[in-house]
């Protein structure tokens, strides 16, 4: 972390995939709207796949917006940082999502991710639909209907994969990505 | 009784129509579902369902058409089906039309979610 930042380096890594939108920075609700409609009009001419995709990305950026543990204040709101990356990968599309999360957090993320990547579709489902029944809205965790993972993963219909990296003693990195097929 | 109407808004957040009408029973929700604060937007939807299924008594022809919503509108869908299906229990008369856009294959499986699991009759329509 003591490594001045590259933006070189930056700008050559991201050129390495097909980016086609990019995004690190406070996650408001300002600009979640204006990322979900640059993605509608670059996927417009994929419509099925298209809408996966910008419905994945709304809930990916709805997680950075709401359990995100980084953040900064701007004109006196505070908003929680994130990154989220859509790219191309032959027949894919990739939507990558990074934050800083508790560490406290990764055994249950972990978890939940390799849960679902080992579960079936109809088993899924019925997950999904038993956890909305019990979830109880506007609790510290679970501001949504906690079932944003297990929606991201039907909605992609493949395995999810994610990323870990420490910060320091209390923090992680945490990245999830997730594809989507294209020309469905 | 009085109609419950919100006009549909799409700003930075997507408010959907809701039209409910008292006199007719026709309910309908539809456009999209992504809200500032979700709970707070269903709660008096709830509510009136609640009132009319206590004091008016009558018919209820429910109408969800909704081309996007997240994960936290779906949770007060469930919460709102949960509840027709209350009224139908009572002895309430209540039909559940979902449409969905033909080539939307989630939302249709979700509308086959709560009709299955919930075990209440939804008759679901692609347009």
């Amino acid at each position: 972390m003591s490594k001045k930042f590259s933006f070189f380096h930056h700008y050559l890594n991201m050129s390495d995939d097909d980016v086609l939108i990019s995004y690190k920075g406070p996650m408001s609700d300002v600009i979640i709207h204006e990322i979900s409609k640059e993605i509608q009009s670059r996927l417009n001419s994929d419509p099925k796949s298209g809408k996966k995709v910008y419905a994945i990305f709304m809930e990916l950026a709805q997680n950075i917006f709401f359990y995100s543990s980084e953040s900064t204040t701007l004109g006196g709101k505070t908003y929680r940082i994130g990154s989220i990356v859509l790219s191309e990968e032959g027949d894919n599309y990739i939507l990558t999502a990074g934050n800083i999360v508790d560490k406290k957090w990764i055994p249950v993320l972990w978890d939940r991710c390799e849960m679902i990547n080992n579960t079936d579709r109809e088993t899924l489902r019925k997950m999904k639909f038993e956890q909305r029944d019990k979830g109880v809205m506007s609790t510290e965790n679970s501001k949504g209907a906690g079932i944003g993972l297990i929606q991201i993963a039907l909605t992609s219909a493949q395995p999810i994969s994610v990323e870990f990296r420490d910060i320091n003693e209390q923090k992680s990195f945490f990245a999830l990505s997730v594809s989507v097929k294209k020309n469905l | 009784m009085e109609n419950l109407i919100i006009e549909g808004v799409k700003s930075t957040y997507f408010t959907p129509q809701v039209i409910f009408n008292a006199q007719t029973g026709e309910c309908s929700i539809s456009g999209e579902s992504y809200l500032e604060d979700t709970w707070d937007f269903y709660r008096p939807i709830l509510g009136w369902l609640k009132q009319y299924a206590e004091e008016v008594k009558k018919p209820i022809n429910f109408t969800f058409n909704l081309t996007y919503y997240n994960t936290s509108s779906s949770k007060c869908f469930l919460d709102i089906v949960k509840q027709l299906k209350e009224y139908k229990e009572q002895g309430g008369e209540v039909t559940i039309n979902w449409y969905h856009p033909e080539d939307d294959d989630d939302i249709r499986e979700e509308a086959e979610d709560y009709k299955n699991f919930l075990g209440i009759d939804i008759n679901i329509i692609p347009y």
